[in-house]
């Protein structure tokens, strides 16, 4: 089975007033494998986002490459977004459509051509009968984010790529979402999954990358962070390369 | 895509209640005001035959007006240089100046014709060998007499009573207005009627496509949902042109609901140079042009604030080029509309339009 993600390089800089460039996300390089949940790690500002927004299309990298599943996301974006499941904070979907008729329309655009069979696929994986006639409008946050979930699933792709799917969701709401990535996981699919929890890499990621101020930290199994840095949890590596940061730091 | 069904299935019906609303309204105006117009005409003559069966007499600038209770005998036997009177009975809507007037007078070439809207009293003249010389005011210049006949016969004081009258001369044994119009020729165009109802509608489509324009397209960029569609394996262009139609349909279908009484009563009966098919197209090319000028207003915009400012210029914009179609024939109107909007669509596909939004807040 092909690679599900192969980033080489990918580097992003925000023009800043005065002429001059913050690099967001600075030469990194990783793969996701099928069947493997891969973590990407950081605090509120290390570049998670714009990394996996370029690795889905929404912004060109300055430098690197990224495909997925072999296809180059920049140069083939059509193609590249068959094989891709996506969910963000920021992704939205329309209000006044019920749950059915988003899943419906997301499966027909997307190619499906079975769409009748795979809505109710995803409505019954996702728990969403009680709810499938309501609109998006007249859902909870919980609701929601499964519903956002379902629609990056209908299509059964073999990557799903995930930004925060757990915020803004209580703890028992948090866990059935991370039983569905584990499931997606177990039926073969590569996960990237970015998150600035570290319990929730610890529960589901098989690997995990570190991405401080816009660079790879570390990238590893979580048993083999915590043993190079002779930790006892991811969290005790995340502090450790935190400090470790803001002591080479010029302040 | 989302989108389209969206607008076509729910936002349409909510948004046709208010011009359903307005133009039955407007249909039930003009019923009534024809049942109270019923039966009432005014005949001019030179020669009054005593067989003509008059309800009201009276003098204005020299001629004799005379309201008679059936137009049609008065001006098909040939004895009225000039009538007004309510709706002609006959092919209604849509039917072309002469070919009524076949209907109504026998011997076109020597009789006066009445004829007028149920709303907008139309006078038609023609000149004949009878009238011809004759010291009388000349016929443009009876239009105050007439209209203020009309309204002293009602029994209305003037102020109440705002229906222009336009006098229209006929060349004997020909079908076609020489209009005596105070509105005035630019461009070699001879501004009518419903070219300025044409305008007024233009502004209307405008002022809605400003509407969706912030509360449709702008408010789903800020709702992400342009970030879902992006993710899609669907090209950009898709997507921008399928609310592209969406929105040219929606106020297409609201304009049309809105004026269609006016378009049918006052702009297509009055002109003889436009027919439906070049009134519903100069609405079809004006609805393109708006939408072609304020859908990159919603894309390229990187606040609400600047979408309203940009959008406030582009349907000012919009309101001049939509109403400049009626300088042109309406197919080229329509092809030339159509071009525009898609050089647009491939534009903001090009600029990378459908991806903006997550420019507004880099991380």
């Amino acid at each position: 089975m092909s690679r599900r993600i192969e980033v080489e390089g990918l580097t992003k800089r925000w023009p800043q007033p005065g002429g001059t460039t913050k690099t967001a996300v600075d030469g990194i390089s990783f793969v996701v494998e099928p069947g493997e949940v891969f973590g990407l790690l950081g605090p509120n500002g290390a570049g998670k986002t714009t990394t996996l927004r370029m690795l889905v299309g929404l912004e060109k990298p300055d430098e690197g490459t990224a495909r997925l599943l072999g296809v180059d996301v920049h140069r083939e974006p059509i193609r590249a977004r068959r094989n891709l499941g996506y969910l963000s904070t920021t992704s939205g979907l329309p209000a006044r459509l019920t749950v059915r008729e988003v899943l419906d329309v997301t499966a027909r655009v997307q190619g499906v051509r079975d769409a009748a069979a795979a809505v109710e696929r995803v409505i019954r994986t996702f728990r969403l009968s009680s709810f499938s006639s309501q609109f998006i409008s007249t859902l909870s946050t919980g609701m929601l984010q499964r519903t956002r979930l379902a629609v990056a699933f209908v299509h059964e792709p073999p990557l799903l790529v995930l930004d925060e799917p757990a915020s803004g969701l209580d703890v028992v709401a948090s866990e059935e979402l991370l039983s569905f990535v584990v499931r997606a996981r177990d039926g073969g699919a590569g996960v990237l999954l970015s998150t600035h929890v570290i319990a929730e890499a610890e529960e589901v990621c098989d690997r995990v990358l570190i991405l401080l101020e816009g660079q790879v930290a570390a990238i590893g199994t979580p048993a083999e962070l915590c043993a190079a840095h002779g930790a006892d949890s991811l969290r005790a590596v995340f502090r450790s390369l935190v400090r470790s940061r803001d002591a080479g730091s010029p302040q | 895509m989302l989108r389209t069904r969206e607008l076509w299935t729910r936002m349409l019906i909510p948004s046709m209640v208010l011009p359903v609303v307005l133009g039955g309204l407007v249909i039930i105006l003009i019923e009534m005001k024809e049942s109270e117009q019923r039966d009432r005409v005014v005949a001019l003559s030179t020669d009054t035959p005593e067989e003509l069966p008059v309800a009201i007499e009276y003098e204005a600038d020299g001629w004799q007006v005379l309201w008679v209770d059936d137009p049609q005998a008065a001006v098909s036997d040939g004895r009225a240089d000039l009538g007004v009177g309510p709706w002609i009975p006959g092919p209604g809507l849509g039917t072309r100046l002469g070919e009524r007037l076949d209907l109504v007078v026998g011997d076109a070439g020597r009789v006066g014709v009445s004829r007028s809207d149920r709303y907008l009293w139309t006078v038609h003249v023609w000149e004949t060998e009878d009238t011809r010389g004759d010291a009388k005011a000349p016929l443009d210049e009876v239009e105050d007499g007439v209209f203020e006949g009309l309204v002293a016969a009602q029994g209305l004081p003037s102020r109440e009573v705002a229906w222009p009258i336009f006098l229209h001369r006929l060349k004997p044994k020909s079908e076609a207005a020489e209009r005596d119009s105070p509105l005035p020729v630019l461009l070699g165009h001879p501004i009518q009627f419903c070219d300025l109802v044409h305008c007024l509608s233009v502004s209307v489509i405008s002022l809605l496509g400003y509407l969706v324009m912030l509360f449709g397209t702008f408010a789903d960029r800020g709702a992400g949902i342009f970030e879902t569609q992006s993710t899609l394996a669907v090209p950009a262009w898709v997507v921008f042109l399928s609310r592209a139609l969406a929105m040219v349909f929606l106020l297409t279908a609201a304009t049309l609901v809105l004026f269609l009484p006016v378009f049918g009563f006052e702009g297509v009966v009055d002109s003889e140079s436009r027919g439906w098919a070049e009134v519903v197209s100069d609405v079809l090319a004006s609805c393109i042009l708006v939408t072609s000028l304020v859908l990159p207003s919603a894309i390229l915009s990187q606040s609400g604030q600047q979408a309203a400012s940009i959008g406030g210029y582009s349907i000012i914009v919009a309101m001049f080029a939509g109403g400049a179609v009626i300088f042109v024939p309406s197919w080229v109107a329509l092809l030339a509309a159509s071009l525009v909007l898609l050089i647009c669509v491939f534009a903001l596909d090009w600029m990378d339009g459908l991806n903006r939004a997550a420019r507004l807040d880099p991380q």
